[in-house]
């Protein structure tokens, strides 16, 4: 028998070939192009801060934190949610699969209710997008958040339906994946808006 | 790949983290301990959800890295122009 030990090289940990990104290339691209898209609107409301301080030393005060807070977590469980679902194809579990990623979808449906409630409840308490530069950005931020959700939410039912006919497996499931990360960009750019409207002041 | 539980575990601390931000804003007046704390926790949430929900940890280093410095640069944005514009404002 060969003592395949006494042949072997140094190990080099430099020299194992990465795992490539989950999903594909195309996918990436627009992760990077969205994340780009809400750097500069953050890149501008610190600009507005910066010459506006009392403006956006005041604005948050009268934001619902709740709803902002309930968003925060509605999101963050939905990209567990998504992460349960990629774990489940990679193992083959097809009903498990599916089931996550309708919880996901929920999530996501839950996001725009509570969203459409905190609208409501601004122009109740007399905000606008037009009362100052402050509202101005926090609308803009918001409603552009609020489509790339059902953007995300139309990309999470397209990849449910092909899991329903059985499109991904446990060795091709790319699509789920760009799908997956997708999402998970959306909960990432929240994480940024949070304490960026609601929490610092 | 993870475990399931180790993301379960992952989104309990992400639930607990958003809770503390939620209870720091609306019971604690502003501070630069508070931005801080704040700015430490959004990058801290930000890092979980990359390297866990994502699993970006075994994905080629320039794209895990292009995504966690997104939560370098801009929770440190939000701690600096906090900071700096509530001084200027007094």
């Amino acid at each position: 028998m060969n003592d395949l030990s006494a042949n072997s090289v140094p190990f080099d940990a430099s020299l194992i070939p990465r795992a490539a990104p989950p999903g594909n290339a195309a996918v990436w691209v627009l992760i990077y192009s969205e994340l780009t898209e809400f750097a500069l609107f953050f890149l501008i409301f610190f600009v507005a801060k910066w010459f506006h301080p009392d403006v956006f030393r005041q604005g948050p005060l009268h934001l619902n934190t709740l709803a902002g807070t309930l968003n925060t977590l509605i999101l963050i469980s939905s990209s567990f949610f998504v992460a349960r679902a990629t774990r489940a194809i990679k193992i083959g579990d097809h009903p498990a699969c599916k089931r996550w990623l309708w919880w996901t979808i929920s999530a996501g449906a839950a996001y725009c209710g509570v969203k459409t409630w905190e609208y409501i409840w601004n122009v109740n308490a007399g905000i606008h997008s037009s009362e100052n530069l402050f509202f101005s950005i926090y609308y803009y931020l918001t409603f552009n958040h609020l489509l790339h959700v059902l953007i995300g939410m139309c990309v999470l039912l397209w990849a449910t339906l092909r899991t329903h006919f059985n499109a991904y497996g446990t060795d091709d499931h790319e699509g789920l994946e760009g799908a997956a990360m997708y999402w998970h960009m959306i909960d990432l750019a929240w994480i940024v808006i949070f304490p960026l409207l609601y929490v610092v002041r | 790949m993870h475990k399931a539980k180790d993301l379960n575990l992952v989104w309990i601390a992400l639930i607990l983290l958003t809770a503390a931000s939620a209870l720091i804003a609306e019971y604690s007046g502003p501070s630069a301990a508070i931005v801080l704390f704040v700015g430490a926790i959004t990058c801290a949430k930000g890092s979980l959800v990359i390297d866990r929900f994502m699993g970006l940890r075994s994905a080629p280093p320039v794209v895990r890295w292009a995504m966690l410095s997104y939560f370098v640069v801009f929770p440190g944005l939000i701690v600096i122009f906090s900071l700096f514009t509530d001084t200027a404002g007094q």
